[in-house]
């Protein structure tokens, strides 16, 4: 069986190998029966086995937070997301070009404000 | 303490939030997450601008962004804004936008009225922190000069500390941000 990238312990590894081989002995009813009873395995990519250890801690970190946000939805490749572009579209421009349409996007939103003074208490607190 | 974000970080932030589970992410976006997390840990109320309010606002419906925005105020230009933003450009040759996010963590307010500036600008942007710290003994004389003749609380005004992502996690986790 080909190794896990950045599998985090040896001992790990090997455990999910030898679940692995028992999984593939199951029938397809079987399989489906695991589905439901580990349902996030649907929405896991292949690709997460790649994802280093730290990274995956800190991404549980923020879907934690998130996971109060009910009413919204994670990123799709084909939502509308900045410039007419989708999120895949966006993404997949070079670094400078996405700067380029962020800054762009910003510079128009400060345009928008502009003149606009936020009033300040006089016992406001100083950055000192 | 307190932390503006500039536009740059919020981008790198939503996009370690979109790739995070796709591939492993560049050095920039987990600086930024990391950042992120440990200021939250160690209470920093993080800010973001005005601008950028307004350009996440429309995304707002992702959860990418919508954690973004909870965890972050905004920070709007209050008074002498304008004023101080123009010395920054004449001083620096900063670009207009670079200046006015720079005299935004001086010069900004919460939509209470409770504080003025920020201690620091978070910037992946080199050119702005160079440019900036380059002139910052200018800065800091004609900020003391501007202030001086200003009311309350306007003359207690200072100037924030810019850096990266990078830099600011190691002063967090020594303790001095």
């Amino acid at each position: 069986m080909t190794r896990l990238a950045n599998e985090p312990t040896t001992e790990f590894s090997v455990l999910v190998e030898q679940v692995a081989r028992l999984i593939r002995h199951f029938d397809r009813r079987q399989k489906a029966l695991l589905i439901q009873l580990v349902p996030e395995l649907r929405t896991i990519r292949p690709e997460a086995a790649d994802v280093p250890v730290e990274q995956d801690v800190l991404l549980t970190y923020f879907e934690r937070k998130r996971s109060g946000w009910q009413e919204c939805r994670p990123l799709r490749g084909d939502d509308p997301f900045l410039a007419g572009l989708t999120v895949a579209e966006f993404f997949a421009l070079p670094e400078e070009e996405q700067a380029r349409l962020w800054d762009q996007a910003h510079a128009e939103a400060w345009r928008e404000s502009a003149g606009r003074e936020q009033p300040v208490q006089a016992d406001a607190l100083p950055a000192r | 303490m307190r932390c503006l974000l500039d536009k740059n970080v919020a981008r790198y932030a939503i996009a370690g939030l979109y790739h995070g589970r796709l591939r492993p992410l560049s050095s920039l976006e987990v600086s930024v997450l990391s950042c992120w997390r440990v200021a939250e840990e160690r209470g920093v109320a993080l800010y973001i601008s005005l601008a950028s309010f307004h350009v996440l606002q429309r995304l707002a419906g992702y959860a990418e962004v919508r954690v973004l925005l909870d965890s972050a105020q905004v920070l709007s230009p209050t008074r002498y804004h304008t004023r101080w933003t123009r010395r920054i450009q004449e001083t620096t040759g900063l670009a207009r936008e670079d200046a006015a996010m720079i005299a935004l963590a001086t010069f900004g307010g919460d939509p209470q009225g409770h504080i003025l500036g920020v201690h620091a600008l978070m910037t992946c942007d080199q050119p702005m922190i160079h440019g900036y710290r380059d002139r910052l003994p200018q800065l800091q004389r004609r900020l003391r000069a501007m202030a001086i003749q200003l009311p309350a609380p306007f003359h207690q005004v200072a100037l924030p500390r810019l850096a990266t992502p990078d830099e600011w996690l190691a002063d967090l986790k020594e303790g001095i941000a």
